[in-house]
């Protein structure tokens, strides 16, 4: 293959060292206004009475509005559960909650006209912890909701009684893992613009044809009067998916002042009232044999909501089971809650569930490992999930490097010399994961529709309604066109997602793009390239069959001196008489059944698994953590483009890093937000990432494009996990809850001390 | 109530009339319409609003345009000559260090920042001169990767700063 599997810079890397590229906030249009939002800045009240006239009187106001502007249509993500307007109508319920908005000349203008608007609540009574809002007589979110029990779910498989029955040994524990936020580092944010009753949306965001949808409905408006573009966008990790009210707020100021409007959060904004992920205790029980056989596994987690859905029941859809998938567990009892509290919604974060999930359940693993006396690496070797297996849940692994990646990273950081040493100071751990790629989790369409047009200059231009945002998909579509096409990488253009001219597609998360997407542009390509070579077979006045393309140029295998450059025979293809534009057309949908782990199904074209070795080193006495080195095995298929595949799994191991050892969104007694910027939030710094080896298994797929599988989401889950392992392994505490600090590693040495003394001595 | 200043920016004197709370970041982003320069988190902890103020990196959300009347500016406009990139712009291309290229005009610039004073700098020393800028993307290997990659270039150039 000359394209697909080369190390290659993403191909708009160029205008963004330059300061070209061109981000929402960067837009500039005749006759902007500025929008800001007034949020609550009560946890949970009812609004009695919302004065805007002062805001409305101060020169420079073009436009305000509050919850009377939009239809009371309540709204959700997908076919979930609706419980949100655009502004709130008569209750707010976080710090946060958006209430009325302005838009006026300039930004200063507009803060100092929210100032303006008086708004008279009457508090209620609030409630921030999940387990307590769960209980009889705490404060109610939703009217129609009970115990503030938004999502339920309960998967049974196999007899788990049974197996615990039989079981040599069960570990049980508690786990927590904290909410943090995605902090990528463009704010989300929009312009929106009508023109006559057709309204434009600019928004970097994640789901570019979606948000279409979602905004169209909320609106009340037909769906051919709304059109979305994404400009280039800097970073969500899964935040920028849902209609948040930006979008909403801006179109309706637009519409009343008769102006574009720009409206983008301030960092501020983004960690009160975006969509972090969500904060979740887990009771654990894992049982197995004598011999390390898992037999089965019990959960009970309770997810921290905050105070509307939006998309946390699809995300606790797939963290209710996922993991279980990994091994091969036969027995399986999982009850997942997810709760109204009054802090802001959660959302879709990297990971999606697993980072949290693999914490308590990896440090199971261990802990059975020690109890019954096998190497935690064995252990995950005997029970890992295999190419050909089907998984407990029904999921099907047609590829599956799980084991290479284990025995990688077993090999690559000397495991065996260096685990079970427990010399006080340094230690091993390891942990794995698996991710899905390729996702079916609507009833209805579920992929991804891709054009691959090609111009009379010979350029190729693929059309798809994914988008990028940092993660290098346009860079993936264009090699796997240029890869069908016999061109060079450099030849191809990928178009920005916008609803006039690219076509509908499910979006860049879950880590489907590069199966979907890329599967559709795929097949897009090749429909282009059976109609470029049967126009040059009439052009050379061969047959089509005989055709190969080789570096832009079109041959004629039989006949060497026949050969056309591509731009000549979509010229000659075009402006032919009968002659029509060379335009490919691809679709792609996962041949799969719909995600539903209370039965059996296979949602996903292909999974992606990764395994993870954390050497650390741990002070004593400061409590301090130093990681060694991380060594990672991914199986992601055939790597498409191995510089950016490593690159991806080092940006994620990072995030999984931070939210083992730095994260948190820190809330007080009250519920304010005290940690509402990159520092205080913990967001790691170039001196917090620790030498990475990133190995990829010798795989290929035989649904993804070149054999190719996701690889976004595989470097945070492990890590954690695998950190808390090590800690272990190195000084023999056990961290259950997230985020480890130096605290929390004092607090458990000293615990340990104490228990060493009650026990009248010897130090394990 | 207006005040006129002069910036040099990119080589260029700008003459200007600001207010005095207006940061440089707005003067560069709203006068100048220079927006390779970007704001995300305004309280100068992420570095994405880094230019060079007389070669020297600063956080310009944080500094008041009136504090730098009559100085030097550069923003990461101002690296690339014509269509030539700067090394340190062809090393992140070349080494994967650009994902989604919100910190990468801020971050580019403090590498420059630190390169003109320490050609030669260690791997913990690229790491210390870049703690005050944040990306998200790239966990930071490919980026101190292609800061070394740029200094080993321009060293072997002998690449002159203007």
């Amino acid at each position: 293959m000359n394209v697909i599997g080369k190390r290659a810079p993403l191909i708009d890397s160029r205008v963004k060292v330059t300061g070209e590229a061109r981000y929402t906030s960067d837009m500039v249009m005749p006759g902007m206004l500025f929008g800001k939002i007034l949020r609550s800045h009560k946890h949970h009240a009812r609004i009695i009475h919302v004065d805007a006239s002062r805001a409305e009187r101060l020169p420079g106001v073009m436009a305000v509005i509050t919850a009377q502007d939009f239809k009371p249509i309540k709204y959700g993500f997908g076919e979930h559960r609706p419980d949100m307007y655009p502004l709130a109508i008569d209750r707010v319920r976080f710090m946060g909650d958006e209430v009325a908005a302005v838009a006026a000349v300039d930004l200063d203008t507009a803060a100092e006209a929210i100032d303006l608007i008086e708004v008279e609540y009457e508090e209620l009574p609030v409630v921030l912890d999940a387990e307590e809002a769960m209980q009889e007589g705490s404060a109610q979110l939703h009217d129609d909701v009970p115990h503030n029990i938004a999502y339920d779910l309960f998967v049974e498989k196999g007899n788990v009684d049974a197996a615990f029955a039989d079981a040599d040994v069960i570990v049980e524990g508690r786990y927590y893992a904290q909410r943090a936020h995605q902090s990528y580092l463009e704010p989300a944010g929009c312009v929106a613009r009508w023109e006559g009753d057709k309204l434009t949306v600019w928004a970097g965001s994640m789901y570019n044809s979606g948000l279409r949808l979602m905004l169209a409905r909320v609106l009340n408006m037909p769906l051919s009067k709304v059109r979305f573009v994404q400009p280039y966008t800097g970073g969500s990790f899964g935040s920028k998916v849902t209609l948040q009210s930006i979008y909403p707020v801006a179109a309706q100021l637009a519409k009343i002042s008769g102006r574009p409007v720009k409206v983008v959060n301030n960092r501020e904004e983004e960690y009160f009232a975006t969509r972090p992920r969500v904060a979740v205790v887990l009771y654990v029980k894992t049982a197995a044999k004598r011999d390390g056989t898992l037999l089965a596994r019990e959960v009970r987690m309770i997810n921290d909501g905050g105070a509307y859905c939006e998309m946390a029941p699809a995300m606790l859809l797939v963290m209710s089971h996922r993991s279980d998938n990994l091994y091969r567990i036969p027995n399986i009892r999982t009850d997942a809650k997810l709760v109204y509290t009054n802090k802001s919604a959660i959302g879709a974060y990297r990971g999606y569930g697993n980072p949290q999930c693999s914490f308590a359940y990896e440090s199971q693993l261990d802990i059975i490992a020690e109890k019954i006396g096998i190497d935690p690496a064995q252990l995950r070797l005997k029970n890992a999930s295999r190419e050909g297996d089907t998984s407990v849940h029904g999921w099907e692994f047609k590829s599956c490097g799980l084991v290479e990646s284990i025995e990688k990273v077993v090999e690559r950081s000397q495991w065996k010399d260096k685990q079970g040493k427990r010399n006080g100071k340094r230690g091993v751990g390891i942990a794995c994961t698996i991710h899905e790629g390729d996702d079916r989790h609507a009833t209805g369409f579920a992929g991804s529709n891709a054009f691959v047009e090609i111009e009379e200059d010979g350029r190729i231009i693929v059309r798809s309604g994914e988008g990028d945002y940092g993660q290098g998909s346009h860079t993936a579509f264009a090699q796997i066109a240029a890869e069908v096409l016999g061109v060079t990488i450099d030849k191809v253009d990928v178009r920005f997602p916008d609803t006039d001219s690219t076509p509908y597609a499910l979006g860049p998360w879950g880590s489907r793009v590069t199966i979907g997407g890329g599967n559709a542009v795929r097949l897009a390509a090749l429909d282009a390239r059976r109609q470029l070579l049967a126009a040059a077979g009439d052009l050379l006045g061969v047959k089509q069959d005989t055709l190969g393309i080789e570096d832009g140029t079109i041959l004629a295998l039989e006949e060497p001196t026949k050969s056309v450059a591509i731009g000549e025979v979509s010229k000659y293809a075009l402006y032919r008489k009968n002659g029509s534009l060379i335009l490919g057309k691809g679709t792609e949908e996962p041949p799969t059944s719909k995600m539903d782990p209370t039965k059996q199904s296979n949602p996903c074209s292909a999974y992606s698994f990764a395994a993870q070795v954390a050497e650390v080193e741990v002070d004593t006495d400061t409590g301090k953590v130093e990681i060694l080195k991380l060594y990672t095995g991914n199986d992601v298929g055939t790597p498409l483009n191995p510089m950016n595949a490593e690159a991806q799994v080092e940006g994620c191991a990072l995030q999984g890093i931070g939210y083992g050892l730095f994260e948190e969104m820190k809330f007080n007694k009250e519920g304010h937000l005290m940690t509402p910027g990159y520092l205080a939030a913990g967001i790691p710094n170039a001196f917090d990432m620790p030498p990475i080896e990133v190995h990829f298994a010798n795989t290929l797929d035989p649904f993804g494009p070149f054999g190719a599988k996701g690889v976004a989401e595989l470097g945070a889950p492990p890590a954690a996990a695998a950190i808390a392992n090590a800690i272990y392994d190195a000084v023999g505490i056990r961290l259950n809850e997230l985020p480890i600090t130096p605290e929390k590693i004092l607090r458990a040495l000293e615990q340990q001390k104490n228990e060493v003394r009650n026990e009248g001595g010897g130090v394990k | 109530m207006k005040h006129a200043i002069t910036l040099i920016v990119n080589g260029k004197v700008e003459y200007l009339e600001i207010q005095p709370k207006e940061t440089l970041l707005q003067v560069l982003r709203e006068h100048l319409h220079l927006m390779g320069t970007k704001e995300s988190c305004g309280m100068g902890e992420c570095g994405a609003c880094s230019v060079l103020l007389n070669g020297k990196v600063i956080k310009s959300c944080l500094t008041l345009a009136l504090e730098v009347n009559e100085q030097t500016i550069t923003t990461i406009e101002g690296l690339s000559q014509g269509d030539q990139l700067h090394p340190l712009q062809k090393a992140f291309v070349e080494k994967g260090a650009v994902q989604c290229g919100f910190c990468s005009p801020g971050m580019i610039l403090t590498a420059k920042s630190l390169l003109d004073e320490n050609p030669h700098p260690s791997e913990a020393e690229v790491k210390r001169a870049l703690m005050g800028n944040v990306c998200r993307c790239t966990g930071y290997t490919k980026i101190i990767e292609a800061v070394l990659s740029a200094a080993t270039e321009m060293t072997a150039n002998q690449v002159m700063d203007y």
